[in-house]
C-alpha cells in the first residue's frame, strides 16, 4: 500500500514538473487503474475503460448518445432496408485522419475487413457474415447475412483504422500505429506510468473541451482515492464506493456525480436442479426478499432495484408496464410451501423433501467482493423464516466460476445450487436476451441457470432477427413479461456508477446512462 | 522479572479466555441492529460495520473464533508432533530417518503460499482453517519432542529400567511423558499464538470463512469497505488489530517463560 503511495506520488510529481514546463492549459489528470498497452483496436486491454478511451482516439460509424440510443457519427445518415439486411451509410465530408490524410469509404470496408480476417473478440464477431460495398467515397453499404435490429450498436462499437497506414502493417495484432479520427490524438506513452492526449483542433465535431489528458497508471484503490482527496488527480476511471461517497460529498473541492449502471447483481437458481426447477419455489422465494431493504443497506441506497425482467428501468429496451417483485407475506409464503409438499416434518425448524432431506443449499459468492457475500447473507436471512436454509459459502471468484459456467460454455452444464452472480453492462446495452434465456445452449450461451422455455425460445429467435427497432421493443415486452413471471433468476439490483471528479479542472462531465462519464460525449460538443 | 512478565501474560489470556467464554456482548454479532457505517456512539460503543452489525459485539465474539483456532489447531499440531516425535526418537534407525526426512519436508515448505493454495482449494471453514494450520505446523514440535525423547532414552535408569524387561508403555507412561509435557507446553504456547495470526491473515485476505465473526474477517469487511479511507479506521482496523497484538503478546510472555524452566538447553546453560 504504502508502495503504490510512493509510486503515486513519484508519478504525480513527475506530471505536475511536466505541466509547469509546457504550460499548456487546460489540461486534466485522469487516474486509469492499469495499463492499456498501446491503445490501438487490437492491443487496448480491458473493456471499460480501455475501450472507452480507444474511443477517444478512434471514430466509430455511429456514437451512443446519453440514452444509449446509436446516432449517426463519422456517417452523416444511416438508412436501413425494409427487411433489414441492407444499410447503406453517407459519410460526412472532410474528415481527416490526424496526420491530414481523408478519411473515406475505402477506409471504412478496411476496417471492417480487417477484423474479419484478424480475428478481435469484441469487433470480429458481429461483423460475422457482413459484406462492405463502396459505391463512391462517400457511401457505404453494409449487406448482413440476416437482419439485426442491434446492428447500429456494432456500427457504434467499431473503431474505424486508416487504410493507408493499417495495409503496412505485418501484424495487426502487435502494430502500435495510433493515427485516428478521434477528437484526441495519444502523443505519449511512459509504459506503466502514464499516457498523454492532446487535443485534434481540427475534429469535425467541434474543438474537444479539454486540451490535454494525462493518464497516470494507480493500480491501487484506496492510492487512487487517497490522490483524488489530495488534489494530486482530477478524476479516475475508477468507480466510487458508496461508503465513500459522504465524504466526499461534504469537501467544497470535490463534486460526485451518479447515475444508473448496467452491471447487474443476481441471484442464480439451478433450474435443472429441484425444488429450484419449480417456478412457484422460485416465485415464492423472490416473494420474501425485501430489495428496496437489501438496496439501502448493502449499497447505501446506490443501486436501482432489480426489475424482475432483466432489463434496467433506464434502458431503452425496458417493459415499463413491469411491476416490481410480487412481495409475499410470511404466512402466505409458508403456507404456499406446505401445499407444495415441503413440510417440516421432524420439528427442526427446517423443512424437508417429500423424501426427507432437509431444504438446505450451498448459496456461492465469490470472496473477493464484500458487497455480493453481504448479500447472499441477506438472502439467507430472509429466507430463514420459511424453514429454507441457504449456506452462504464464499469461493475465489474462478472456483465459483467453473461451477457455475464450466469453462465459459452453458453446454458443459453447472454444478451448484444457488449463487450470487452478474452480467456486464454489454449484456444490457445489447439486452442479449437470447443468450440469457434461450433453452439450446449455443444460442444461449449465458443460460447458467439451464432455465427452458419453448415459447419464450420462438420469442427470442424472433427479437434477434427482427427488421425494426420498434418491432424488437414490442417482443422484448413480451419477453420480460414471460420472464418476470417464470423467474430463471432473480435481478436483486443493478449498483449505480459513481465518480468523484474536481471540477475546478474540469466540469463538462456527461452521464452516459447506464456506462458513466468516462466516454467521447464527455469532451466533445453534443 | 521472569515472573512479572509470565504474570502479565498470563493475565491477558485470562482475560481474553474470560471473554471468549462468556462473551460479554450487548448485541447478536449476526443480527443487525442499526444503520450502516456508523460512528462509535453509547449504543455501539465501536460503531456499526457495513450492514449495520454492531461491531463491538464482533470483536467480542471473534475473540472466541480466534481463541478456538488458536488452541485447537495448536493442540492437533502437537498431539501429531508428540506422536511423531516419541516414535522416532523411540524407534531410531530408518523409522527416525523417515519420519525427519517428512519433518524436513514440511519445515522447508514455502510456509504462507501453501497455506493460501491450501486454504483456498479445501474451501472456508473454521474447520478447514484448523486442519491446514495444524497440517502444516506439526514439524517444530515433532523435532524437539524427538530431540528430548532420544535424550531420555539413553538416561541410565531408563536404560535400565529398558534392560529389566520394562515395556515401551511402561517406559512412555513414567519416563518418557513426564520428561516431554513441559516442552509439549511450551510449543503449545508458540503454535497456538502463531495460528491465531493465521486465521486472521486467511480471514482478512477473505480466504477464512466470511460469515463466521473473527478478528481477521472484521479487518477484511473494513479494509474492503473503505475504512482506510475514512476515519473508520479507528474503531474498526484498530480494536480487532490491538487483540491480534495482545494476544500474540500474551502467548508470546507465558511460552517465555515456560520455555526458561523447561528447555533444557535453556536451563543448564
Amino acid at each position: 500500500m504504502r508502495a503504490y503511495r510512493l509510486i503515486a506520488f513519484v508519478l504525480v510529481l513527475g506530471i505536475l514538473v511536466f505541466f509547469t514546463a509546457t504550460a499548456q492549459a487546460p489540461l486534466i489528470r485522469l487516474a486509469i487503474p492499469t495499463t492499456e498497452r498501446a491503445l490501438t483496436p487490437y492491443t487496448y486491454n480491458t473493456g471499460y475503460p480501455g475501450w472507452y478511451l480507444l474511443m477517444l482516439v478512434y471514430d466509430a460509424l455511429m456514437v451512443t448518445d446519453l440514452d444509449g440510443v446509436p446516432r449517426p457519427w463519422l456517417a452523416e445518415s444511416v438508412q436501413v432496408s425494409s427487411d433489414g439486411t441492407v444499410w447503406t451509410l453517407t459519410l460526412r465530408p472532410n474528415i481527416r485522419w490526424h496526420d491530414g490524410q481523408p478519411f473515406t469509404s475505402a477506409d471504412v470496408k478496411f476496417s471492417y475487413e480487417l477484423y474479419q480476417r484478424v480475428t478481435h473478440p469484441r469487433f470480429s464477431g458481429p461483423l460475422r457474415g457482413v459484406t462492405v460495398e463502396t459505391p463512391d467515397a462517400r457511401t457505404v453499404v453494409l449487406r448482413l447475412s440476416a437482419p439485426s435490429p442491434i446492428f447500429d450498436l456494432t456500427l457504434a462499437d467499431t473503431p474505424i483504422v486508416p487504410k493507408h497506414i493499417w495495409e503496412k502493417a505485418s501484424d495487426p495484432k502487435t502494430f502500435e500505429n495510433t493515427v485516428g479520427t478521434g477528437p484526441y490524438r495519444l502523443t505519449q506513452i511512459v509504459p506503466d506510468q502514464f499516457y498523454r492526449l492532446e487535443a485534434n483542433a481540427d475534429y469535425f465535431a467541434g474543438k474537444p473541451a479539454v486540451q490535454a489528458l494525462i493518464l497516470p497508471i494507480i493500480k491501487d484503490a484506496t492510492a487512487t482515492f487517497t490522490a483524488l482527496q489530495a488534489g494530486q488527480i482530477d478524476a479516475a476511471t475508477r468507480t466510487l464506493t458508496p461508503e465513500l461517497v459522504a465524504q466526499f460529498q461534504a469537501r467544497p473541492d470535490i463534486k460526485v456525480l451518479s447515475g444508473p449502471g448496467f452491471v447487474s447483481t443476481l441471484l442464480l437458481f439451478n433450474n435443472e436442479r429441484a425444488p429450484f426447477s419449480d417456478p412457484r419455489v422460485r416465485r415464492i422465494i423472490a416473494g420474501v426478499i425485501n430489495y428496496e431493504e437489501l438496496v439501502r443497506t448493502v449499497l447505501l441506497g446506490f443501486a436501482t432495484v432489480g426489475s424482475p425482467g432483466f432489463i434496467h428501468p433506464s434502458s431503452p429496451w425496458y417493459n415499463a408496464r413491469l411491476g416490481g417483485y410480487q412481495a409475499l407475506k410470511l404466512e402466505q409464503a409458508n403456507r404456499a410451501l406446505d401445499e407444495l409438499g415441503y413440510k417440516d416434518t421432524n420439528g427442526d425448524g427446517v423443512r424437508e423433501f417429500p423424501d426427507g432431506k432437509p431444504l438446505r443449499f450451498e448459496l456461492l459468492t465469490r470472496s473477493g467482493d464484500p458487497v455480493r457475500i453481504r448479500t447472499a447473507e441477506l438472502i439467507a436471512q430472509a429466507v430463514k423464516p420459511l424453514g429454507i436454509v441457504f449456506d452462504v459459502r464464499s469461493l475465489d471468484a474462478d472456483t465459483v466460476a467453473q461451477r457455475v459456467w464450466p469453462d465459459f460454455d452453458a453446454c458443459k452444464g453447472r454444478n451448484y445450487d444457488l449463487a450470487i452472480w452478474g452480467w456486464s453492462a454489454p449484456v444490457m446495452t445489447k439486452a442479449d436476451v437470447r443468450g440469457l434465456f434461450h433453452s439450446d445452449c449455443k444460442v444461449g450461451t449465458i443460460n447458467v441457470v439451464g432455465y427452458a422455455n419453448k415459447t419464450l425460445d420462438g420469442l427470442l429467435d424472433r427479437q434477434a432477427q427482427t427488421a425494426s427497432r420498434e418491432e424488437r421493443k414490442r417482443l422484448l415486452d413480451e419477453i420480460q413479461k414471460i420472464v418476470a413471471e417464470d423467474l430463471p433468476f432473480l435481478t436483486l439490483f443493478y449498483p449505480d456508477l459513481i465518480f468523484a471528479v474536481r471540477p475546478a479542472a474540469y466540469d463538462g462531465w456527461a452521464f452516459l446512462k447506464g456506462e458513466g462519464i468516462i466516454h467521447k460525449l464527455s469532451f466533445v460538443k453534443r | 522479572m521472569k515472573s512479572v512478565l509470565s504474570i502479565i501474560g498470563l493475565t491477558i489470556l485470562g482475560v481474553l479466555g474470560g471473554i471468549a467464554i462468556f462473551t460479554p456482548a450487548p448485541y447478536d454479532p449476526h443480527e443487525r441492529v442499526s444503520a450502516p457505517f456508523q460512528p462509535p456512539s453509547p449504543q455501539h460503543w465501536l460503531g456499526t460495520n457495513d450492514i449495520g452489525q454492531d461491531i463491538f459485539s464482533e470483536v467480542v465474539h471473534g475473540t472466541r473464533t480466534s481463541l478456538l483456532v488458536g488452541m485447537l489447531a495448536a493442540f492437533l499440531a502437537v498431539l501429531i508432533g508428540v506422536i511423531v516425535g516419541v516414535i522416532a526418537g523411540y524407534s531410531g534407525g530408518s523409522v527416525d530417518t523417515l519420519c525427519m526426512r517428512a519433518v524436513d519436508v514440511v519445515l522447508v515448505v514455502p510456509f504462507l503460499p501453501l497455506m493460501i493454495v491450501l486454504a483456498a482449494y479445501l474451501g472456508p471453514s473454521l474447520l478447514n482453517v484448523i486442519l491446514v494450520i495444524a497440517a502444516l505446523t506439526w514439524a517444530r514440535p515433532a523435532r524437539v519432542i524427538r530431540s528430548q525423547v532420544l535424550t531420555v532414552k539413553s538416561l541410565l535408569y531408563v536404560e535400565a529400567a529398558h534392560a529389566v524387561g520394562g515395556s515401551f508403555w511402561h517406559l512412555l507412561r513414567w519416563h518418557i511423558i513426564p520428561a516431554i509435557v513441559p516442552l509439549a507446553m511450551t510449543q503449545f504456547v508458540t503454535v497456538a499464538s502463531g495460528a491465531i495470526l493465521i486465521e486472521s491473515s486467511l480471514a482478512f485476505l477473505g480466504l477464512g470463512d466470511p460469515v463466521q465473526k473473527s478478528w481477521g474477517t472484521v479487518l477484511y469487511y473494513a479494509q474492503a469497505r473503505g475504512a482506510f479511507l475514512t476515519g473508520a479506521w479507528l474503531w474498526w482496523v484498530v480494536p480487532p488489530g490491538a487483540l491480534i497484538t495482545l494476544s500474540v503478546l500474551g502467548f508470546a510472555l507465558v511460552g517465555y517463560a515456560l520455555e526458561q524452566r523447561t528447555n533444557p538447553r535453556l536451563q543448564y546453560n
